[in-house]
């Protein structure tokens, strides 16, 4: 809806909008202007006046009865701007005051045409011809440095402001003469009507808003301060995309990077960089996924989308981009096809994980002439523990993944008691399957190596499956069962593999010798544990001689 | 440096817009009065015309002309109803535009002469020169 006007132009009558009658007048008067110093000036412009009645007439139909700004444009553009109706004999009277006005009076204004708090910044860059934002941005700068605000005070204050046409002329260094006037006129009455299309915009989301700009006369440092908070506020949100931007670009990086296998994927485990091939790792892990293109087509919508939507939103807050239309839900859909195809290979996978079970395989100890076995480990890790960039830990130290997608994983040993007189041990083996049975013999596979040479027992570090296993949850459980009376030594290297959970045995188990008892394990002090505790046995002797002293005293009393 | 051949240039250009402007304008006048000796016309039919042949470029052109030659005598206007807009000036031209007219009419054909002497003269001799 648009308020209208009733106009007589040479004796007709029209119906105008606001906008369209204010650029009309505009022309008019600059017409009028032009030729005020003309004789028969009158007579000229009912001439022009009939002629843009006659152009205006055309332009009516039976569906169209109001003139607008477009017809006012045309109509301006057929007539013609004052200044180029130069063809007639004011020509030499121009040249004149062209030449007195031969230098343009150039002045420093404020611009609150174009201002974020007083057009301090935007009147400078007028004058100087520049683009007002990198004065704004040098103001910035030496804002924070301390004197950038009282600067910008000490200029406010004293530089006036540009309140007419004449002056914004003066302040961008324009000859102040008809033509430039009626042109900054015709500008200005542009910006107006953006102005007055955003303010209707505005005022359909906020009333209040409106109501706050729009009061005369309102406190204008209060305006000033909004200003500099709404400054402020974008400059938070365009870091706030960069950020945003840069996060997001690392992370489609690695995510292409990790998915495509461009170069291997790179784990940052302990700040040790780790590379490894996605096909590998797809196939240890999920295993017997013939068709991974799809995998990967459906890992790529379901974490690839997000990344690239926040990309996009970085994007959009940098660059104030309005929104295109359906692209969340679009990138919606994607994202839900993707969420589809995954959860596809993933109840597949999970299907194979279904049952558990173990195998359990004895090892059987020879049995050591004396009452004593010493438990060590294997120093041989089957992997380079010193290449750290070709393995990946997982798991608190459990799990390890080399490059080649060897995969090792730590066994749990436990100490219990036996019932005969042997030593035995006895490896539980644990695997997931689609059924018990498979996951029984999937538990088999699982290689682990034990050597004993005479009263020495080797355990390996970890235990390792074949190439042609995957990932099923495998784990492996030592029991270790100790007749009662007999001793075990664990070396310091034992610390890795014993499980603790155990809770019947006291906790530092590794670099000592302990034997069975009915109630669990308990020190055997031997000469080895001796040396190292010697001094503390020194302390439990003065100890107990201060306690002899102290009873020697006491009894010395009583007998007296 | 720059911006002082910038500005060389620019200044050239509007010299040359002038001289142009200054040949359109005297001949305009000529045209105008042609126009009307033919037939009675109001405004938008001149305006026609002289846009066909490139001769104004904006009609606010041509009022202050108009007027100028009615105020000298050269032609007179009667007012006519118009069924579709406001009522129109219909121009006709007196017996001393007719005069004008004739005087103007014959000096302009000896200066296209002289001029064609002039600049085809000098166009085959450099053809000649090649």
């Amino acid at each position: 809806m648009k308020k209208t006007f009733t106009i007589n132009v040479s004796g007709i009558i029209f119906h105008i909008d606001e906008d369209a009658f204010e650029r009309l007048n505009n022309y008019i008067n600059s017409v009028k202007s032009h030729f005020s110093n003309v004789e028969g000036k009158e007579e000229i412009i009912n001439d022009i006046e009939s002629r843009i009645a006659e152009i205006l007439q055309e332009k009516l139909t039976d569906s169209k009865q109001v003139i607008n700004i477009e017809d006012i444009k045309n109509v301006v553009s057929v007539m013609g701007q004052p200044f180029e109706f130069d063809e007639n004999e004011e020509q030499e009277k121009k040249e004149e005051s062209y030449y007195y006005q031969a230098r343009p009076v150039k002045r420093l204004y404020r611009n609150t045409e174009d201002s974020v708090v007083a057009g301090v910044c935007s009147g400078i860059a007028a004058y100087f011809h520049a683009d007002p934002i990198w004065f704004r941005i040098g103001f910035i700068i030496a804002l924070f440095s301390g004197f950038g605000f009282f600067l910008y005070l000490i200029l406010w204050i004293a530089i006036p402001e540009a309140r007419t046409t004449a002056e914004r002329l003066e302040m961008r260094g324009e000859k102040v003469n008809i033509s430039n006037i009626e042109k900054s006129i015709s500008d200005e009455v542009g910006n107006l009507k953006e102005k007055l299309n955003d303010l209707t915009n505005q005022a359909k989301t906020t009333y209040k808003k409106k109501s706050t700009q729009y009061k005369p006369g309102y406190d204008h440092v209060l305006i000033a301060f909004g200003n500099i908070f709404k400054y402020f506020f974008k400059v938070i949100i365009i870091f706030i995309g960069i950020i945003l931007f840069l996060v997001g670009i690392s992370f489609f990086i690695a995510f292409l990077a990790s998915i495509f296998g461009w170069g291997g994927f790179v784990i940052n485990e302990h700040s040790d960089i780790f590379i490894g091939q996605f096909p590998i790792f797809a196939d240890r892990f999920l295993g017997g996924v013939e068709n991974i293109g799809l995998l990967r087509v459906g890992l790529f919508f379901l974490i690839g989308v997000p990344i690239i939507m926040l990309l996009y939103s970085a994007v959009r807050l940098i660059f104030n981009i309005d929104k295109i239309r359906y692209i969340g839900f679009t990138a919606f859909n994607i994202w839900i096809a993707g969420l589809i195809i995954t959860a596809y290979f993933a109840f597949r996978i999970l299907k194979d994980f279904r049952y558990q079970d173990y195998s359990k395989k004895e090892y059987v100890i020879e049995q050591p002439k004396s009452d004593i076995l010493y438990l060590d480990m294997e120093q041989n890790r089957g992997y380079n523990y010193y290449n750290d960039n070709e393995y990946v830990v997982i798991c608190d130290d459990d799990v390890i993944i080399t490059e080649d997608g060897k995969f090792f994983r730590e066994p749990m040993l436990r100490f219990e008691e036996s019932n005969t007189d042997q030593y035995q041990m006895i490896i539980y083996s644990y695997a997931r399957g689609k059924t018990r049975n498979a996951a029984k013999k999937l538990a088999a596979k699982t290689i682990y190596n034990i050597n004993q040479e005479d009263s020495l027992l080797t355990f390996g570090s970890y235990f390792e499956l074949p190439d042609n296993v995957n990932w099923r949850d495998q784990y492996l459980k030592i029991e270790f069962l100790i007749p009662i009376g007999k001793k075990i030594h664990l070396s310091y290297d034992m610390d890795e593999i014993i499980d603790y959970h155990r809770n019947y045995y006291p906790y530092n188990l590794p670099g000592k010798t302990w034997i069975m008892t009915t109630s669990g394990l308990k020190r055997e002090v031997d000469e080895i544990s001796l040396k190292g505790e010697k001094e503390s046995g020194q302390e439990v002797k003065i100890k107990l001689k201060k306690n002899h002293f102290i009873l020697n005293i006491l009894s010395c009393t009583l007998m007296m | 440096m720059c911006c002082m051949v910038l500005k060389m240039y620019y200044i050239c250009k509007m010299n040359l817009e002038k001289t142009k402007a200054q040949m359109r304008k005297g001949v305009l006048e000529l045209c105008i009065l042609s126009i009307i000796s033919e037939s009675d016309v109001y405004a938008s039919d001149i305006i026609n015309k002289l846009k066909e042949s490139k001769l104004i470029v904006v009609e606010g052109t041509l009022y202050p002309l108009l007027t100028r030659l009615k105020n000298e005598g050269f032609l007179s206007y009667r007012w006519e109803e118009s069924k579709s807009g406001p009522p129109r000036k219909y121009y006709q031209i007196t017996e001393i535009g007719k005069k004008v007219l004739e005087e103007l009419n014959m000096n302009w054909q000896e200066l296209v002469e002289a001029v064609n002497n002039i600049i085809i003269k000098e166009e085959s001799e450099v053809e000649t020169n090649q």
